[in-house]
């Protein structure tokens, strides 16, 4: 059932565009009917909550780790990485080499 | 509505090879510094492009910056991603930047909330790029909201923009993805930033041979890259990307680094103008958006065009 259904999620981009009606449905709901293949059509709303707190971590972009809070910085650019990287990166932006300026501050 | 083009659609149907820049808001309540942004790009940029919390980063609204750009005297293209509206919020925005003078739109889906600086926070994602472009064209030409209830008067009548990625695996998938935007209503596209020239030549004949150049305005992306430093850390660090290692070298060898980036992104701007099917080039001077008109007058796109019947505007 697993495969079928992962066979199913595999879009064909080509066969897509080629089969394009003109006027394609805008809902989702239309797409969630697509890809449900199992016998009883068991469609699951999954609603994702947002943590309403103070972020408490990062994500480093250079070394993809979680960084807590306090042991991050950012660049204007939108940088944001780790303390250990940016010393790695001689203490500037590695896109574009400003001093990454943003400190992020605990709440 | 009457017909009421951009500056920038008249452009394009005019035959120009036009030049966009690119503007990030800042992270302020102050719209001084994308009004003096504007200014500089005057007469130097046709229109630009004003980011939607890039980088998934709080920024001022791409839409207010847009009237600030229209402030300056400018021609924006306001950014509009997937990740932070649902179909409701995104429409009603839509309705507002029209009214406020905003022609051009650039639909995208925008990038992941994790690397941003509120990581925990959820995505929306209501509609996906695909659907947005879809939505934004019945608004225009059907005059119906996503719903399919009438709009009575005034629709929104965007130029619908799009983003195309030549670089992101499969290969062949992406001219496909291409031709489903421009079947959903994208009119124009700007390109991730293109140092590859090799592969975007490869991109471009598959375009070409499906009839893409001639069913939108494609328009190259590029991006004076600083150092070699600043290429090698897009090399390995950002997704999408591909830099070519004699370009890092090129830059390592150079006695002045960023004398010799500008050399090469005017070379690939002069190339780039000479692909066929190529109508423009975006720059996207990250962090050093003070060389912009250097980079525009060394390729030799001046002066810039101007549209019959509208005072000279840039931005
Ligand atoms: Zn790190
Ligand atoms: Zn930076």
């Amino acid at each position: 059932m697993q495969s079928q259904e992962i066979q199913k999620l595999r879009v064909d981009e080509k066969e897509q565009v080629q089969h394009q009606p003109e006027k394609p449905p805008l809902h989702l709901v239309e797409i969630r009917e697509e890809i449900t293949v199992s016998e009883k059509i068991d469609i699951k709303y999954i609603k994702k909550r947002a943590e309403i707190t103070a972020v408490s971590y990062l994500w480093c972009r250079i070394c993809k780790q979680k960084t807590p809070f306090n042991e991050a910085r950012g660049c204007d650019c939108g940088v944001i990485m780790c303390n250990n990287c940016w010393g790695e990166w001689d203490s500037t932006c590695p896109m574009c080499e400003s001093g990454m300026t943003t400190a992020f501050v605990p709440k | 509505m009457s017909e009421n083009k951009s500056r920038l659609q008249t452009l394009f149907e005019q035959g120009e090879f036009v030049v966009t820049g690119e503007i990030g808001p800042p992270k302020s309540a102050s719209g001084a510094g994308i009004r003096e942004h504007a200014k500089h790009l005057s007469g130097y940029c046709d229109a630009t492009n004003l980011t939607d919390n890039q980088t998934a980063i709080v920024r001022l609204s791409s839409i207010a910056s847009g009237v600030h750009v229209l402030q300056a005297g400018g021609e924006p293209i306001v950014q509009m991603t997937c990740r932070d509206r649902n179909r409701i919020a995104i429409q009603s925005d839509l309705l507002g930047a029209y009214s406020l003078g905003i022609k051009n739109l650039l639909c995208l889906s925008g990038d992941h909330q994790s690397f941003g600086n509120h990581p925990t926070s959820a995505n929306v994602f209501d509609v996906d790029s695909l659907q947005l472009i879809r939505m934004v064209k019945r608004m225009r030409d059907e005059k119906v909201f996503a719903c399919g209830e009438e709009i009575k008067k005034d629709e929104p009548r965007f130029f619908i923009g799009a983003v195309a990625n030549p670089f992101a695996d499969p290969f062949e998938v992406r001219v496909y993805r291409m031709e489903k935007k421009i079947n959903a209503g994208a009119q124009f596209f700007q390109t991730q930033i293109i140092f590859d020239l090799e592969r975007f030549d490869r991109f471009m004949e598959l375009a070409r041979e499906r009839g893409l150049h001639e069913r939108s305005y494609i328009m190259a992306g590029v991006m004076p890259v600083k150092s070699a430093k600043v290429a090698g850390y897009m090399k390995k660090f950002v997704s999408g990307m591909a830099v070519p290692d004699d370009m890092i070298e090129r830059l390592k060898k150079a006695e002045d680094q960023q004398a010799e980036a500008v050399e090469i992104c005017v070379e690939q701007i002069k190339y780039l103008k000479n692909v066929k099917g190529v109508k423009g080039v975006h720059i996207m001077a990250v962090g050093w958006e003070e060389i912009v008109p250097t980079i525009v007058e060394k390729a030799g796109l001046l002066p810039r065009p101007q549209v019959p019947g509208l005072a000279q505007v840039a931005g």
